[in-house]
């Protein structure tokens, strides 16, 4: 996938994760990576930048047998934002759709 | 590369970064460690999956001078985080050091121009007004009409060149400003589409 266009797709994908419950750092990682190929450290920039904007809060938390984990929960300002954004690509991803399927059609 | 050599690298590269902001910055990688780890996953490969840790400590460094710059409430450090944040942009890549940098000396230099522009009536203004200022009397003393019209006009036409200066001072504040949000939006923009891997 071209790179540029992934960089705006993580931070929807780590918006609508979070949104829908509280996630710490490791497991955001890999629920996205399983899915798209990504340098897994630069999630940890972009969780920074949410949280500085107020669309995340943080809080520690114990782990059975592991380290104290980080987890993020999301805000209200956060809901908007993703609300937002997924309305922003679905709109992009139907255009995109009907772009597409003319082409397939004048092969 | 090692665990220590990915936090050593990161560490060294996160200078400028206040050591509370560092630390926290550190912990995150730390604490991914550690769960990778008790996910039964290799240093060596968890390192490898964060990927380069240079580039890594480079958009924190963004983020946190774009977080400082926008939100500086003085002037003067509002512009050194400015300079330090197209200092670290501009080594960011090969294009923006060769194609970016003359388009915003170009720029810089419009924006000069637009300063001349603007202080060129106050100068005016302030001179005329000197001028008439210095000559009212002597026209007064020697009763010549003619010539305390001429003054006069001397008079309000370096207060209208002043008044004229003004607002062109106000336009090259409001267009300096709005440069100055552009340029950041522009790095803004690029930080999104830099993709270490």
């Amino acid at each position: 996938m071209n790179a540029q266009f992934k960089k705006g797709v993580i931070e929807l994908c780590v918006l609508s994760i979070v949104n829908e419950k509280d996630c710490y750092g490791y497991e955001l990682v890999e629920r996205i990576s399983k899915e798209i190929e990504i340098a897994e450290g630069t999630i940890y920039p972009l969780l920074r930048r949410l949280k500085k904007q107020g669309y995340f809060e943080t809080y520690l938390k114990e782990s059975s047998g592991g380290p104290s984990r980080k987890y993020y929960r999301i805000t209200e300002s956060g809901r908007e934002l993703t609300k937002q954004q997924r309305r922003e690509w679905s709109e992009f991803t139907s255009a995109l759709d009907r772009i597409l399927n003319t082409g397939e059609q004048d092969d | 590369m090692t665990k220590e050599q990915f936090l050593q690298t990161l560490e060294n590269r996160l200078s400028g970064v206040p050591k509370e902001e560092r630390k926290d910055i550190l912990h995150d990688y730390l604490e991914h460690f550690e769960e990778a780890a008790l996910d039964g996953r290799s240093e060596e490969e968890t390192v490898r999956n964060l990927g380069d840790p240079v580039k890594l400590a480079k958009s924190h460094r963004m983020e946190y001078m774009i977080d400082r710059t926008e939100n500086a409430t003085q002037p003067d450090i509002r512009l050194a985080s400015f300079l330090l944040l197209l200092l670290t942009f501009f080594g960011l890549s090969f294009f923006n050091l060769i194609v970016m940098i003359p388009v915003f000396v170009f720029l810089l230099t419009l924006l000069l121009g637009v300063w001349t522009i603007a202080l060129m009536p106050l100068a005016i203004g302030a001179a005329l007004l000197l001028g008439a200022l210095h000559f009212i009397p002597l026209t007064l003393g020697s009763f010549i009409i003619e010539g305390l019209f001429a003054h006069l006009s001397v008079l309000f036409g370096g207060l209208g060149a002043l008044g004229l200066g003004f607002l062109f001072l106000l336009a090259a504040v409001w267009i300096t400003k709005g440069f100055f949000k552009a340029v950041v939006h522009y790095i803004k923009l690029n930080i999104k589409a830099i993709q270490p891997k």
